[in-house]
């Protein structure tokens, strides 16, 4: 959402700043951007850890064709006869 | 390659209800996500994942998609760039991941939403609900949506060489930018 009305002059040095101005502006790795990707790091690796704890069913591998996870696969495997709770409860992911 | 103010304002417009549709109806499809969770009648949870399965090929991947391309042309049809500013690169970065999660996680939605046509009562209640992915995924859109707001100040190290690369040119940009 780049907005008009907040131009990147706003985001930039100005031209008639100090150069004391201009390399607090460009000198490194904003804080804000340390902070975000440090904290970005810390939830992915919660995620892959809950993952992990929770069984280790899931992951980006289990979105892939070749994936165990095939809900149509399993399900047509078996009459529906004989389809049970315990197969529906496999099948989700909690 | 600038684009003229009529256009920009048009392809804004266009990103704004893009985005925030997409915000909404991942709102909506967690919804449906916690009622397939936590109800144990059948008919609530398959007519959640039916309505899973629909908002989320009909409604939450159009979204997606213009949002990710009208996002990609603002960027580079605008003094901004793609890669000038880091709040726009890791607003790209999240809304790429958060495109091809939702394209991967999709076919796994159809797939359950048909198990729930099809099981019987007993089966239906107990499939359970979908509320990791819309709840992270809402989480996400939330954090680009304050990044496109907010704009948070500093220059990647390409930005940095364009500037003092092309001072004038950017400087005619801004001036002669539309407010």
């Amino acid at each position: 959402m780049n907005d008009v009305e907040h131009q990147p002059g706003e985001a930039s040095p100005p031209a008639e700043s100090s150069p004391e101005e201009k390399i607090r502006w460009t000198a490194g790795v904003p804080r804000w951007v340390k902070v975000f990707v440090i904290t970005a790091l810390g939830v992915a690796l919660l995620i892959v850890a809950l993952m992990l704890v929770s069984g280790g069913r899931h992951g980006p591998g289990r979105h892939l064709p070749s994936a165990r996870f095939d809900a149509p696969a399993v399900y047509n495997a078996r009459a529906a006869s004989v389809f049970s709770a315990d197969d529906a409860s496999a099948l989700s992911w909690r | 390659m600038p684009m003229p103010p009529a256009l920009r304002r048009a392809m804004l417009a266009t990103h704004i209800v893009c985005s925030v549709g997409w915000l909404g109806a991942a709102a909506a499809y967690l919804a449906l996500g916690v009622a397939a969770e936590v109800s144990m009648q059948p008919q609530i949870v398959r007519a959640a994942w039916i309505g899973m399965e629909l908002s989320g090929w009909f409604v939450i991947v159009p979204f997606a998609f213009l949002a990710f391309l009208t996002g990609l042309v603002m960027s580079l049809g605008t003094p901004w760039g793609l890669f000038k500013h880091y709040w726009v690169v890791i607003a790209l970065v999240l809304t790429t991941l958060s495109l091809a999660v939702l394209l991967l996680h999709m076919p796994s939605v159809s797939s359950l939403a048909s198990l729930a046509r099809t099981a019987d009562d007993a089966a239906a209640s107990r499939l359970g609900g979908d509320v990791p992915h819309p709840a992270l995924g809402l989480l996400v859109l939330i954090v680009i949506t304050v990044l496109n707001v907010h704009k948070p100040r500093g220059l990647t190290p390409y930005g940095q060489h364009k500037q003092t690369k092309e001072p004038k040119d950017s400087t005619r940009n801004r001036a002669a930018a539309p407010r």
